[in-house]
């Protein structure tokens, strides 16, 4: 299966820091606010590894006037307002989050001061997050735009788990056209739902921030914790999709799961005994352990449940 | 009780991984034992799903006023017609083919990286670093 895009971010913040950052809360929320409004164009590619596996990914970036194109992979990507529209070989679809929790940073992370840097011959700044004293990210910004050339994310042993780096960047995308969301009858419009499943409200550090009605009737949560984000959707037990059928398994909180590892997300499925799940977020592996361990765990339904649900339904 | 023991039934469920369901379907075109199992667990199911439900008294069912909802989710969340789920689960046994699943739908993982996607990126703290990638 081919299917369309997941996109994701190094993630930085405009709030939420520390005392002892006050500086570089000023400086960064200068360039988020600066990126916020910025037109650009570029391309970008994404490298991932994750133990043995690495995945990487090439992109095209424009924004213009507030709206988002990104392409790669066969896939296109439009982002306006709450509403993202998404192309693969099916068409356009395009869902609209209704609601939405205000963002807050988890108080593990801190930032260093600014440091002057230069990238594509453009005065740019860098800025380093650490968590719990350790270096977790650096992101260089763009000094201009503050658009975020350069991003590197390191996993618990301090080695590089994720870049994505700018490879052409430019601000000639002012004046251009920022195109239409495209009309489409496969819209879906997604709003705040009360029913959380079995999912927690917190996994390790990351808060359950919205729980959505997910699609086709599986329940929605997605959890941060400012700098990384995942969702987990919950079903009645099901079938595996064929996708993990062919997955590498792991082992996490004495558990075994079906990992996938993408540029820019891990997939991870499991069956607990009533219940199916996937996971896919921008997480980092030691992550995934601590939030695994705190989501329901994988189990196997007896053989006398199994075959009554199988022949009662 | 047949040589695959659970995995026959994780095999009828469609939970096994690719290695294990192939594992399994071969050992079915091997094992007339195991075979008959599973034709008979297909046969058993299409015949019990095949009985006609029988109409409650009226008023035996007086729960209070929300628990219908929640029932009524719950029963849209869970089930497919299966008739034709029960036939090909039986087609797909006697050909000792590989059965990947029931009737339950698993999740669909366009719509998932869709609906990630879209909540991500409403967050008003995630910087411009996107890329557009396959799902699994």
């Amino acid at each position: 299966m081919r299917r369309l895009a997941v996109l994701l971010a190094a993630t930085l913040f405009l709030s939420a820091l520390s005392a002892g950052t006050a500086l570089a809360d000023d400086a960064l929320e200068q360039l988020m606010e600066d990126a916020g409004v910025a037109d650009f164009a570029g391309r970008g590619i994404v490298l991932c590894t994750w133990g043995a596996d690495s995945a990487a990914a090439t992109y095209s970036v424009t924004r213009t006037r507030g709206m988002s194109v990104v392409s790669g992979a066969g896939a296109d990507l439009m982002t306006t307002g709450g509403i993202a529209a998404f192309r693969s070989g099916a068409g356009w679809s395009t869902v609209e989050v209704g609601e939405w929790s205000p963002w807050a940073l988890d108080d593990r992370y801190t930032l260093a001061a600014p440091e002057p840097a230069e990238r594509f011959g453009r005065s740019a700044e860098q800025v380093t997050v650490h968590e719990d004293g350790r270096p977790r990210a650096t992101v260089v910004f763009d000094g201009a735009t503050g658009v975020p050339l350069l991003t590197e994310i390191l996993d618990g042993d301090g080695k590089q788990f994720r870049v994505a780096a700018m490879i052409e960047f430019g601000v000639d995308a002012a004046g251009r056209s920022g195109g239409e969301m495209p009309q489409t009858e496969r819209r879906r419009s997604v709003w705040a739902s009360s029913v959380a499943g079995d999912l927690p409200e917190r996994a390790a550090w990351y808060r359950r921030v919205d729980l959505y009605a997910g699609p086709e009737g599986v329940v929605h949560a997605y959890y941060t914790d400012g700098l990384f984000s995942f969702s987990v959707f919950e079903s009645d037990r099901g079938p595996t999709p064929e996708p993990f059928k062919s997955a590498s398994e792991f082992e996490a909180a004495g558990h075994r799961y079906l990992g996938i590892t993408e540029p820019l997300s891990l997939w991870v499925q499991w069956h607990a005994p009533d219940r199916s799940y996937v996971l896919v977020g921008d997480l980092p592996p030691d992550h995934l352990d601590a939030v695994l361990a705190d989501l329901p765990a994988p189990g196997e339904r007896s053989p006398l449940v199994r075959l009554w649900r199988w022949l009662f339904g | 009780m047949s040589h695959s023991g659970e995995l026959l039934s994780a095999l009828l469920d469609g939970e096994l991984t690719g290695e294990e369901r192939s594992a399994v379907t071969a050992h079915l075109r091997e094992c007339a034992e195991c075979r008959a199992e599973a034709e008979g667990l297909a046969g058993a199911r299409a015949a019990v799903r095949s009985l006609p439900a029988l109409e409650l008294p009226p008023g035996l069912l007086d729960f209070p006023p929300e628990v219908p909802d929640a029932l009524e989710a719950r029963r849209r969340r869970r089930r497919a017609p299966f008739a034709w789920a029960a036939a090909a689960v039986v087609a797909g046994v006697v050909g000792v083919a590989a059965v990947t699943g029931g009737d339950a739908r698993p999740i669909d993982l366009g719509s998932v990286a869709d609906q990630h996607t879209a909540r991500v990126v409403v967050d008003p703290a995630i910087v411009m670093v996107r890329a557009p990638m396959g799902a699994p």
